[in-house]
């Protein structure tokens, strides 16, 4: 696909909204959870890669209604690693740090709203730009 | 230090063989050396003096210039390492952290000297630049492997490992 | 859109994407208005008109030295040629430094449209980008982006049917911290021993071989897209009256929250250590906080709560850099700290001067032979004197601001070197008697057998026998052993 001028790259972003509107604000057409992994060095080094294999693993085994990216540093390196979950309607969530052996009862809180890695949950602390 | 021996004769052909396609295709030779240099090393894991030579050799530069750049990188090496490289980050985060002892505490048990091989060619141990990984504070790395808040007795669980992994092949 | 009434510590500019998209899916980068800025650059700005927004909002270099960037894009802009080069400097090499990494790893396509943009200001058609072997995450991800920019027409002839032609390439280094100085990064890119040249010529009239050239770090490019898109009166609407926008800083060192945290210009060190970083760790006294890496200094108590830009930090005796930020806590030794700079620098030391290789290598030498209890009171005023004398007469940066970690812990914490220099610093351990349980893990521990006391009774340690290994102080469970 070539993007042929500057009207092309704007409509293909309207198309293509839909892949993060539920990262920043928790909306979206359907009712799938997406979960994010930070997969940076400094994830890597702890393992954010087996964490991300394990989710996967979980979401094909069980079933769930539930996606998982890869995406860069967010900066929590004392955390790593560090899994933003979104739940359409809901605010995103950071948790830390959440390792590959804590993954199926992280899943199991995740996918039945329920409590127990809220002492897992990292504030996060800034504003960002949005263009 | 012993005469140089700059035959090619006892590198590995084939990989040579490669190494010289990858010369011979490149776009502007005249300033690649480095990355020629990062592809030798990467097929043969160090660059020794007759490899440096035949570099020179079919880049069409002096054997001078390719090893003034060897030496002055220190992610080159000139040394074979060994099957297991153990580098510890010697960056400001993981130093102030205690890398120092981490690195004397391997370099004690292993009896060598930093940026040397053991006798049996099975470790090598050298402080390198930050890798990035300051978060994880003090970081050793072993291959691909990175060990995260390393203290003295994890660095010589981290040995213990690899030689028991490699005594069970 | 979430909205949080109280303000936040952090704003991100230059990390706004990182971690919230998938840095190896080009569409993700799309999706949050990526390409945007170049597509209203190449549709809407003049190259001139570009050069001018980017002056107006103030933008500095963010690699440390701090110079326009929108006057850097001027001077290249003016100078004409067949040839000209942008360069991104992602040599990253501070020592406890990770900023440029993070974006690259996180957010490649920003740095790529950023030096399309500055491209088009110049009037470059091609760009590289010199990176560290050491990360070859980064450059993976960089390589997948450079791709998929291709494949999506966004890189490579006639973007967005304007008849702009712009790619990249990548360029690995191999390790040498001299390549962060914008000469030497040069030389090492066209394949020589990376040693910097005199200036003038600046590489904005002769660069990257022999043409006028751009070289700005990953930092700046990543701030560019939010610029063009916001516009230079949103950027200068934040930060300090002469330094704009926000800048990165690895926070690691003895703090709880080691990351990577953007704040804007004007916030102090306070906040950022203690607000953002959650203070000291293992519950230490603060002691100083280390900038600039091995070109800065260090900062104290007393100056904590200034606002941080870059005239401010070189006033309080340290200076910007590119953004590491080493907290100090009671237990390092500053001298051996200044030992472990000047280590560095004398090892990374391309040679090509005179002042510089062996200045340093004396000053390591003077230090070395402090901390050994070999040195006099005299070596003192070597330092000082010597540390000057390598300042005024390197060549480049690397031994201009060789002495810094020197100066400036010699200014501030004197007494620690005159302990060494008069011999009178303790370099033994001893044990507080009140606190001792005579539990005698202590003394099976050690390995010179200098420690004795009766079971159940305070123990003593031998200092003439003691070896300062620290064995003892681990062993101990109730904190009595008191280190040198």
């Amino acid at each position: 696909m070539t993007i042929k001028n500057f009207k092309a790259l704007k409509d293909t972003q309207k198309t293509m909204t839909n892949q993060v509107s539920l990262r920043n604000e928790g909306q979206s057409d359907n009712d799938q959870i997406e979960i994010l992994v930070g997969l940076a060095t400094c994830g890597f080094a702890v393992g954010a890669d087996e964490t991300l294999f394990s989710i996967e693993q979980r979401i094909k085994e069980e079933n769930f209604n539930a996606k998982v990216v890869g995406v860069g540093c967010i900066g929590y390196c004392h955390k790593e690693p560090t899994i933003q979950v979104n739940i359409p309607g809901k605010k995103p969530t950071l948790y830390g740090p959440v390792t590959a052996e804590m993954v199926t009862p992280f899943m199991q809180a995740i996918m039945n709203n329920e409590d127990t890695f809220d002492d897992h949950i990292i504030e996060t602390s800034f504003d960002k730009a949005v263009l | 230090m012993g005469n140089i021996d700059l035959s090619f004769t006892n590198l590995d052909q084939d990989k040579l063989t490669e190494l010289k396609t990858y010369i011979n295709e490149l776009e502007r030779p005249e300033e690649s050396l480095i990355h020629v240099l990062h592809r030798a090393q990467k097929l043969f894991g160090h660059i020794p003096h007759n490899l440096q030579f035949f570099v020179a050799k079919h880049l069409n530069i002096g054997a001078a210039r390719v090893n003034g750049v060897v030496s002055f990188y220190s992610f080159f090496n000139e040394e074979k390492p060994g099957e297991y490289d153990i580098s510890v980050c010697m960056g400001t985060a993981c130093y102030v952290r205690g890398a120092d002892t981490v690195l004397h505490t391997l370099l004690e048990r292993l009896e060598i000297d930093k940026g040397h091989v053991t006798e049996d060619g099975l470790f090598s141990v050298r402080d390198v630049r930050c890798i990035g990984a300051c978060g994880l504070a003090p970081v050793v790395t072993v291959g691909e492997k990175v060990y995260g808040h390393v203290t003295d007795d994890m660095a010589l669980d981290i040995i213990d490992k690899y030689r028991g992994e490699h005594n069970d092949n | 859109m979430m909205t949080d009434t109280t303000p936040k510590m952090q704003y991100r500019i230059a990390l706004r994407n990182c971690g919230f998209i998938n840095p190896e899916n080009i569409d993700e980068y799309i999706a949050v208005k990526g390409y945007q800025a170049l597509g209203k650059v190449l549709s809407e700005y003049t190259p001139q008109k570009v050069v001018n927004v980017i002056k107006e909002s103030h933008l500095r270099g963010r690699g440390g030295g701090g110079f326009p960037t929108g006057l850097k894009w001027e001077l290249t802009a003016r100078e004409t040629s067949d040839e000209k080069y942008i360069i991104c400097n992602a040599d990253e090499g501070d020592p406890g430094a990770f900023m440029d990494r993070s974006i690259l790893e996180g957010d490649p396509h920003s740095v790529l449209e950023a030096m399309a943009i500055a491209g088009y200001a110049i009037g470059s058609n091609k760009g590289y980008i010199y990176i560290r072997a050491e990360y070859p995450l980064a450059i993976s991800r960089l390589q997948t982006a450079i791709e998929q920019a291709r494949s999506y027409g966004l890189l490579g002839n006639d973007i967005f049917s304007s008849g702009f032609d712009f790619d990249i390439e990548l360029k690995l280094g191999a390790g040498a911290f001299v390549c962060g100085e914008e000469t030497a990064l040069i030389n090492s890119l066209q394949g020589l021993r990376g040693e910097p040249n005199k200036k003038p010529p600046f590489p904005s009239v002769s660069g990257f071989r022999g043409k006028p050239t751009s070289v700005n770090n990953v930092e700046t490019f990543a701030n560019i897209p939010a610029i063009i898109m916001k516009g230079p009166e949103w950027f200068q609407s934040i930060g300090t009256k002469h330094s704009k926008g926000t800048k990165v800083f690895a926070l690691a060192g003895k703090v709880n929250n080691v990351g990577l945290v953007e704040v804007p210009m004007g916030t102090t060190l306070r906040e950022i250590i203690y607000d953002i970083g959650g203070g000291i760790s293992d519950g230490k006294a603060f002691k100083a906080v280390q900038t600039g890496g091995p070109s800065g200094g260090v900062i104290t108590e007393e100056n904590l709560d200034t606002p941080i830009d870059y005239e401010s930090i070189r006033k309080i005796g340290s200076m910007m850099g590119s953004g590491g930020m080493i907290v100090l806590d009671e237990d390092t030794d500053m001298v051996e700290l200044s030992k472990f700079y000047l280590d560095f620098t004398q090892d990374e030391s391309c040679g090509k001067c005179t002042p510089c290789r062996i200045g340093t290598k004396r000053l390591y030498e003077i230090l070395d032979r402090l901390t050994q209890m070999e040195g006099t009171p005299e070596d003192l005023d070597l330092l000082e004197e010597l540390s000057h004398n390598v300042k005024d007469s390197s060549l480049c940066g690397l031994g201009q601001s060789a002495p810094n970690p020197i100066l400036s812990t010699i200014d501030r914490f004197r007494e620690e070197y005159e302990a060494y220099a008069y011999r009178t610093k303790k370099t033994t351990y001893s044990i507080d008697e009140d606190k001792c349980i005579g539990c005698t893990k202590c003394s099976r521990v050690c390995p010179v057998d200098c420690i004795t006391g009766e079971v159940k009774q305070p123990h003593v340690v031998d200092e003439s026998e003691c070896i300062a290994c620290g064995a003892c102080y681990n062993a101990c469970p109730v904190d009595a052993i008191i280190k040198p």
